[in-house]
């Protein structure tokens, strides 16, 4: 479904992939992890069109993504979330899930078992951080991506939170979506991905 | 009310405009040195609809408008790729080149034996809209104090729709908004289009309210008043701007030994009222706050 294909980028003279290809398929629940600089979220931003490639090609289905804005490429239905979280400082957290309000209703009970419902009428500054990720994946979630990309969602979190978490991702993730979580630790994907990747540097991607 | 208390309230309403006008600017991110350009474009498209063309006030009125929003329309579109200083500095430019155009453009006119027109830096005179119509200052304060009740409602209305939130966040946070699928690009030239027709229906009703305008008074320091009132007042609610109208032109201003002092007593006010409420008085947060207190939604 979404796929890279030949990606080459450097930033200036640092080749950060030289050919890097992947293909996401329906559903598919992908753990990618890998060391500091090694591309994790330069993949995200090159697939989600905050970055272009230098050489190569990324489709969606039959739509290449190059020519396309950022937040064309949202509407899509390719979303992710941010390593330092951004939600607005000066809006309580129910305000920010950028949904029709129908939508959140409906999925009251996704809202609920998160966790974060006793938080909604608070602003991002009073809430601890495990709340403000899982209010990110959240807000991703309701607009009922077809492809959603998590950067270091758990990053902050404890064991127990994390659990739960996981938990979480495996019960509300809907069937048809595409996962792809990036991690530096390796315990998230372990519970919640069937194929877990690596990046190395100038390498093709790898199984491990 | 004395005619005095009468003329500041007038002016109060009259600068409220443009200080919304720097508002809708200030909420998609961008910052205008140039709003007085606009204020004036509807200033001198009013006279000049009314004096020269004599067409109703308020198709004048309209037509400024219309002038004025197209001509923002154009300077956001010029100024697409710029941003922060840059465009700052482009309108800045333009509402220089407005002042000094006006300065050099002379077409004088009789109009019932009285000199009128344009007329360079003497300015345009004798638009004289009150006088046939007979209308007290009373009775224009009425009419102002409405129109920009009407617009400030409407701006109410919007702040509880789904544009104004886009719009915040696309001025905040042009990353986010992208992610979230929301394309910044209209939102941006359409805020700063809606912007110089707010601006240009202040100017209007300002030439009706002086009879005499001239270039001097769409200066620089009325764009940077615009853009103080709002900081000061808040990005919250379309009342913040209005308070800081308020706070000026209102009570420094007004109160006659101090008017003397009023830059430097403003000034040093700025600097307090940003220290105590570094967003301004009615900032953001205490408008979700206050959202939050009268329109419990569900969850």
């Amino acid at each position: 479904m979404l796929e890279l294909k030949s990606v080459r980028k450097s930033f200036g003279g640092i080749n950060v992939f030289e050919e890097l290809s992947f293909n996401l398929e329906k559903g598919d629940r992908v753990g990618l992890t890998g060391g500091n600089g090694t591309g994790k979220s330069t993949l995200i931003n090159l697939a989600t069109g905050f970055l272009l490639p230098d050489e190569g090609e990324i489709n969606l289905g039959n739509t290449s993504l190059l020519s396309l804005d950022p937040w064309q490429i949202a509407r899509l239905g390719i979303r992710r979330n941010f390593q330092s979280v951004r939600l607005s400082n000066s809006l309580i957290l129910r305000d920010q899930f950028f949904v029709p309000e129908k939508k959140v209703v409906d999925n009251l009970e996704m809202i609920e078992v998160s966790g974060i419902k006793g938080f909604l009428n608070r602003f991002p500054s009073e809430c601890p951080l495990p709340i403000l990720r899982k209010m990110e994946v959240l807000r991703a979630l309701l607009s009922s991506p077809s492809v959603l990309f998590l950067d270091e969602p758990s990053a902050g979190f404890s064991y127990g939170e994390l659990e739960e978490f996981s938990e979480f991702l495996i019960n509300y993730v809907p069937d048809n979506t595409s996962l792809v979580i990036v991690e530096h630790r390796t315990e998230l994907m372990e519970r919640v991905c069937t194929k877990n990747w690596g990046l190395f540097l100038n390498e093709p991607l790898r199984m491990i | 009310m004395s005619l005095y208390l009468i003329t500041v309230l007038t002016n109060v309403c009259l600068f409220s405009f443009i200080a919304l006008s720097a508002y809708l600017i200030l909420i998609v991110g961008e910052v205008s040195f140039g709003q007085q350009a606009f204020f004036g474009v509807g200033a001198y498209s009013l006279a000049i609809f009314y004096v020269y063309f004599d067409f109703s006030v308020v198709f004048s009125i309209l037509f400024g408008m219309t002038i004025c929003f197209f001509l923002a329309l154009l300077l956001s579109l010029i100024t697409i790729k710029l941003s922060g200083l840059y465009f700052a500095m482009a309108t800045l430019a333009f509402a220089e080149i407005f002042r000094l155009s006006m300065n050099l453009i002379r077409f004088p006119i009789e109009k019932e034996d009285r000199a009128t027109g344009l007329n360079g830096p003497e300015g345009f005179e004798n638009i004289r809209w009150i006088f046939e119509n007979n209308i007290d200052p009373l009775g224009f304060f009425y009419i102002t104090l409405i129109i920009l009740s009407i617009l400030v409602i409407f701006l109410f209305v919007l702040e509880r729709s789904f544009v104004m939130k886009n719009a915040r966040i696309v001025g905040k946070d042009l990353i986010l908004a992208q992610s979230l699928g929301i394309s910044p690009r209209p939102y941006r030239v359409f805020f700063i289009g809606a912007a110089g027709a707010i601006s240009g229906l202040g100017g209007g009703l300002f030439a009706l309210a002086n009879t005499y305008i001239e270039p001097a008074m769409f200066g620089m320091m009325l764009g940077v008043h615009s853009l103080a009132y709002t900081i000061i007042g808040g990005l919250g609610l379309p009342i913040g701007p209005l308070l800081g109208v308020l706070i000026d032109i209102g009570i420094l201003e007004s109160i006659r030994f101090l008017s003397e002092y009023r830059m430097i007593i403003f000034g040093g006010l700025v600097a307090i009222i940003l220290i105590f409420y570094p967003e301004g008085i009615i900032s953001p947060r205490i408008a979700s706050r206050l959202k939050r207190l009268f329109f419990k939604k569900g969850l």
